[in-house]
């Protein structure tokens, strides 16, 4: 078992990385982690939602508030 | 807080120095003396007995050149002091009185009467202490009022909510000094890939507390989870 990250450590490695951003309402983005500031509120570039699976919309950059954020997951894509 | 005491001329920090510069409590004139604005505070010397006053910028609620002659004699440059904040810079630095000319110490005392009275009335709005600065040559006003708007800019207040936006022009300046700051990561301040080395101070990423707060409840259980995978 690989040392255990503390968050910080985990959001240095996934920083400018694609990332999965769920929303507490279910809704999925995809993106590039562009950064992200002191309240967690996260900027994507190259952005997908998905909802229910199902790819909705696509936007260039997108900024999520950081209190919707359900989970942020590495990308394999 | 306009109880003239000794003050040390400032030597540190000098962004303006005006000369022949009459101070007024309100209406009355405290004499003629150097004005000095420095990186920290505004303080005003007399020129008789080398007795003034400074007041830091956090104290300063308001100030604003004012040129109508109907209100006050000279055009000038008003300056409204907070009380409160500037007693609390008294208690921080003890006043020290001597002897002086009777009656420039009676006009003084007066002006202290009247301040404790007013001081007295704390739990009401406290009324602002009405200062007024008339150099001799009234071609400095701008200069003078642009000086005091730069040491403002300059010395924001920890919990002031309108901070983000009076610090604009200083932004670069003030990303600067982050690192060493203890408070958080301020608002607006942006983690990238190119930064984020410095956000790694003793325990973690430096966020606000909402942030903390998101923070542990996205993360919270993904800790669990490796703890009880080790």
């Amino acid at each position: 078992m690989s040392k255990r990250q503390n968050p910080s450590e985990f959001l240095k490695r996934v920083i400018g990385k694609p990332v999965v951003v769920k929303l507490n309402s279910g809704v999925d983005y995809r993106g590039i982690l562009a950064c992200l500031d002191g309240y967690m509120n996260i900027a994507l570039e190259q952005t997908e939602e998905y909802s229910n699976g199902q790819l909705q919309n696509k936007y260039g950059d997108a900024f999520i508030r950081g209190n919707n954020v359900l989970y942020i997951s590495t990308s394999t894509k | 807080m306009v109880i003239l005491k000794e003050v040390s001329q400032p030597t540190e920090g000098i962004k303006l120095a005006a000369e022949n510069v009459q101070a007024f409590y309100k209406t009355d004139s405290l004499g003629n003396g150097t004005l000095y604005i420095t990186d920290s505070a505004v303080t005003w010397i007399s020129r008789a007995d080398s007795k003034g006053f400074s007041v830091a910028y956090p104290a300063i609620v308001l100030h604003a050149i004012s040129t109508d002659v109907t209100v006050f004699p000279s055009e000038h440059v008003f300056v409204m002091v907070d009380q409160r904040k500037s007693v609390k810079r008294r208690r921080r630095a003890p006043i020290l009185r001597t002897i002086q000319e009777a009656d420039e110490q009676r006009g003084l005392e007066l002006a202290a009467a009247e301040l404790e009275d007013e001081e007295s009335d704390d739990d009401e709005e406290g009324p602002g202490l009405e200062i007024r600065f008339v150099p001799d040559n009234k071609d400095c006003l701008p200069d003078i009022y642009h000086q005091i708007l730069k040491g403002q800019e300059e010395n924001p207040e920890e919990d002031d909510p309108m901070y983000d936006d009076d610090g604009e022009d200083e932004e670069e300046e003030e990303y600067g000094e982050m690192d060493q700051s203890e408070d958080g990561m301020p608002p607006g301040q942006w983690i990238t890939a190119d930064n984020i080395d410095q956000f790694q101070g003793g325990d973690g990423m430096q966020m606000t507390e909402e942030g903390l707060a998101t923070m542990k409840r996205i993360f919270g259980n993904r800790e669990h989870h490796d703890d009880s995978m080790e």
